[in-house]
């Protein structure tokens, strides 16, 4: 009797290939990558603020990083892994090692020197891929452990090459991102503070705004997410929910503060929202798998994000909100399964409702209609008068920890500000004093609001200024009237 | 409703039917659905008349296993059957007679009360067609209030078109027996699921359908797996059952079990014969054959032409998607083996790693997580929750997985790590 092969069934198998998903991301992430030279590269040449090889460095900057990863993966999956010859070949073909360099250059600003993307890359391979066991294994999305890295160890050093603004934009915006801005001013801000300076809400969605390499364009995003739910790649309920919590949310604390639609809008396009969203959040080896769990992976993303927006002093929170659920897929996942019960899915619904009622309570407390605002950080240790000086003993939350400072105000007008004490970055610190900052205060102190905050020290400088501010206020309430 | 379009690949045997009846040897395998606690009633040199009951299978879903010629038998042989075991079974040498106990008389069929139905059915050895192999008669067995009778002619896997074949030649009749039926068990209608791109299939009981107002076509989406018993009916009754349809007063009947009933009511006939659908590339000619049951494959594939080529073929009993490789074509028909599909053996795919896009979970009809299973098929604790059970084993997450990872066969593992120590 013949004897045929067995195999295991199905016989007939589906056309989908993982490295095919893959490649359809890349595609996904050609026109931004485009756009990307457009901005960062074009532009300022046409503006003459670079030669022509600063017109094609953006090229060069996301080239670099793919390169690197690569080869630490190479390299690591040699000596970590232990994969020989053949099975190094074989690892190497599945494991995808350029597309956290990839999305790591294009998460970073455009300033970022070249050293230390190179060591943000090897950190995204070796911390977020090849400790995990590579592959498949991650806990964290690797791109995002790399960049968390770099803003950590070298925000100052980014800052102090120019930070998240391009040339050209120096010169028109003279402002951080919009978001950093957003939280620099006092209050949550009006659309000539928050849009105005950056154009308009149309550039917002096109992209031509100061952000990272990649993030600023929500239009290429969209193309790329409708493309990739087309191909049936990405887990598509994640973006929506995220981006829709995000837009939900802002909505209802816009309203409650008078601010209409422009206000969620602006807000779901800022802070590289749609590219984090879309591209990161949506990593299949570190989202869930359940249905409901991405339901819930994108709302609970959403709301960490408003949370970070509103009430830390970090602006952005997207990546931070990512790397933050990314520890929290396995119980998504639990809870997604759990919810394909009734009962279970609408006690979750009913939870999400009340962390969204919480969310913006606690927002709305702190940011009140007038614009005005009472600062929880800022804290009035002594007050003394002698003769017609008045001597405040003054501190304000900074980066790290308290500033305390001694204000002396004669007539309303402060003549003396001396920074008693401070915790700050040296790193930033120094940009503080590089500007003379203090004496700035000093001078605009009849328009204060209006003043910029040190780019590159936004949150020392920015902590400094609500400390004047403040103590000019407690100043006005007490011996003006 | 969820499931995938697949590529139908019926064409080849669609509308070809041929008969082989001439088994010099006949071999009845010792097995119904899994069991074979099977009491043999024969023994070496009795003459077993065609129809003649040789074997009964015991306890609860007993049920009687019928010589499918006239002859001699001549001993116990070990054979393949399609579950890819080897099984005992009577061989029984054909005088070609075709013999029956009795001149069997036609009877108006519907002139038969409840209890006498279920005897009947019961004693033509009636199982379920499709591929259960559960016993028909138990179906109508119950207490229970028979709402709707489900009439399953949706065929969804690939390549096979013996159901097809049954309803183009038999719609008359048919149509004919589940009135019938009705009557006998005061169902109050019945439905039958049909494949909207199947229009020929369609138009034949629609042509025929005009005076049984009781019965109402169904056309269902071409989409696997459809034709799953549970996913049929949340189509048709938008209700769900935990166990079995009777639950919600559902009977499924597949239409070639339709079919024996007929046979069995109309003329006293046993279930002896079958339609298997002998396809695939590597088969010069791919049709549909009448068979009897107990006729080794092999002999069938040769007096239908053969195939092209006897190296590098896979030979899988079912159709793609559920049934499985054989070692050798020598296995024997029974009557819940539907087709048998001669393929070409493609270099089998290297298993990737998983990167957890959540396609297996996203396709799986039965609602739960396989990449969640696969994760910790050896861990009871774990798989509890993961009510791995519900598994069909319908084969979509291994067919979606871009990683070509054998994901059902880690559900298989799992359910075997559920069933150990229990």
């Amino acid at each position: 009797m013949k004897a045929y092969h067995s195999q295991i069934g199905p016989f007939q198998r589906s056309k989908n290939k993982t490295s095919s998903m893959m490649f359809h991301v890349v595609l996904a992430l050609l026109p931004i990558i485009i756009f990307s030279f457009y901005k960062n590269g074009i532009v300022p040449y046409i503006h003459h603020n670079v030669g022509i090889f600063g017109m094609f460095y953006p090229l060069l900057f996301i080239a670099i990083p793919p390169v690197i990863t690569f080869t630490t993966e190479w390299v690591g999956a040699y000596f970590f892994l232990r994969k020989k010859s053949d099975n190094l070949k074989e690892y190497m073909k599945n494991s995808y090692a350029i597309l956290p360099g990839l999305f790591l250059a294009l998460i970073l600003p455009i300033h970022t020197p070249i050293s230390i993307l190179i060591l943000g890359s090897i950190i995204a391979t070796v911390i977020g891929k090849l400790v995990y066991g590579g592959f498949g294994n991650n806990i964290f999305n690797p791109a995002l452990v790399g960049r968390l890295f770099v803003i950590t160890a070298y925000a100052g050093v980014i800052a102090s090459h120019g930070g998240y603004l391009n040339p050209y934009e120096v010169d028109t915006i003279s402002k951080a991102t919009p978001l950093s801005n957003a939280l620099s001013i006092e209050g949550i801000g009006t659309y000539e503070i928050l849009v105005k300076p950056y154009g308009s809400l149309w550039n917002f969605f096109i992209g031509m705004i100061p952000g990272t390499v990649g993030e600023t364009s929500a239009l290429l995003c969209i193309v790329g997410f409708l493309y990739l739910t087309w191909k049936r790649v990405i887990k598509w309920r994640i973006p929506v929910f995220y981006i829709g919590t995000v837009f939900f949310l802002t909505t209802v604390i816009g309203l409650s503060n008078g601010l209409s639609i422009w206000y969620p809008i602006f807000q779901i396009l800022s802070g590289g929202l749609f590219f984090g969203a879309i591209f990161m959040a949506t990593d299949p080896v570190t989202s869930p798998v359940t249905k409901n769990g991405q339901i819930i992976y994108g709302t609970g993303l959403g709301i960490l994000t408003v949370i970070f927006r509103y009430l830390t002093s970090y602006p952005e929170g997207v990546l931070t909100s990512i790397l933050t659920m990314n520890m929290l897929v396995f119980i998504v996942d639990r809870l997604g399964m759990q919810c394909k019960k009734r009962e279970n899915g609408l006690i979750t619904i009913a939870v999400i409702l009340i962390l969204f009622g919480i969310v913006v309570y606690t927002i709305n407390t702190r940011y009140t209609n007038s614009g005005e605002t009472v600062d929880p950080n800022f804290v009035l240790l002594e007050e003394r008068q002698i003769g017609n000086q008045v001597i405040y003993t003054v501190s304000e939350k900074g980066n790290g920890g308290p500033i305390a400072c001694e204000v002396t105000i004669r007539d309303g007008n402060i003549i003396k500000l001396q920074v008693l004490e401070h915790n700050e970055t040296p790193n930033y610190y120094a940009l503080v004093e590089k500007e003379d900052y203090i004496n700035i205060l000093m001078k605009e102190q009849k328009k204060l609001p209006e003043l910029d905050t040190v780019s590159g020290a936004t949150i020392s400088s920015n902590a400094l200024k609500k400390l004047v501010i403040n103590t000019l206020q407690e100043y006005e309430e007490h011996y003006e009237k | 409703m969820k499931g995938i379009k697949l590529v139908q690949n019926k064409e080849m045997s669609k509308d070809r039917f041929t008969i082989y009846n001439k088994p010099k040897n006949i071999y009845i395998p010792l097995i119904v659905g899994n069991d074979i606690d099977i009491t043999i009633l024969v023994k070496k040199g009795d003459y077993v008349c065609k129809g003649e009951v040789v074997a009964r299978r015991k306890g609860f879903l007993t049920i009687p296993l019928h010589s499918s010629i006239s002859g001699t038998v001549v001993g116990f042989e070990e054979q393949l059957h399609h579950s890819g075991k080897y099984v005992k079974c009577i061989k029984i040498e054909n005088d070609f007679k075709e013999r029956t106990i009795e001149k069997q008389e036609e009877k108006p069929i519907s002139k038969y009360s409840k209890q006498e139905f279920i005897e009947i059915i019961k004693n033509a050895g009636i199982i379920g067609m499709g591929g259960a192999g559960f016993p028909t008669y138990i179906k109508y067995q119950t207490e229970q209030n028979i709402k709707t009778l489900i009439v399953n002619a949706v065929e969804c896997e690939p390549y096979i078109t013996a159901d097809y074949t049954i309803g183009i030649q038999k719609a008359e009749e048919i149509l004919e027996t589940i009135d019938a039926i009705l009557e006998i068990n005061r169902i109050q209608n019945a439905v039958i699921a049909i494949k909207k791109n199947n229009s020929k299939l369609l138009q034949a009981f629609q042509t025929r359908i005009g005076t049984y107002v009781n019965i109402k076509i169904v056309e269902v989406p071409n989409l696997y797996p459809i034709g799953w018993e549970k996913a049929l009916v949340q189509f048709i009754t938008r209700n769900t059952y935990d166990k079995l349809p009777i639950e919600i007063g559902i009977v499924v009947n597949n239409i070639s079990t339709i079919y024996a009933i007929y046979q069995a009511l109309k003329k006293g006939v046993p279930l002896t014969e079958r339609i298997v659908t002998i396809t695939g590339e590597m088969l010069k000619q791919p049709t549909n054959v009448l068979v009897k049951i107990g006729t080794p494959i092999h002999e069938v594939i040769e007096a239908i032409g053969g195939m092209k080529r006897t190296k590098d073929i896979l030979c899988i009993a079912g159709g793609p998607m559920m049934g499985i490789t054989l070692p050798n074509d020598n296995v024997i028909v029974t009557a819940d083996m539907n087709a048998i599909v001669i393929l070409k053996e493609k270099e089998d795919f290297l298993e990737q790693t998983c990167m957890r896009c959540g396609k297996c979970v996203e396709v799986c009809p039965s609602r739960i997580e396989p990449v969640l299973i696969k994760d910790s098929y050896e861990n009871k604790e774990a798989l509890l929750k993961l009510q791995v059970n519900k598994c069909v084993e319908c084969g979509l997450c291994s067919y979606i997985c871009p990683a070509k990872i054998k994901v059902r066969e880690y559900v298989k593992k799992a359910k075997e790590t559920l069933r150990k120590d229990e």
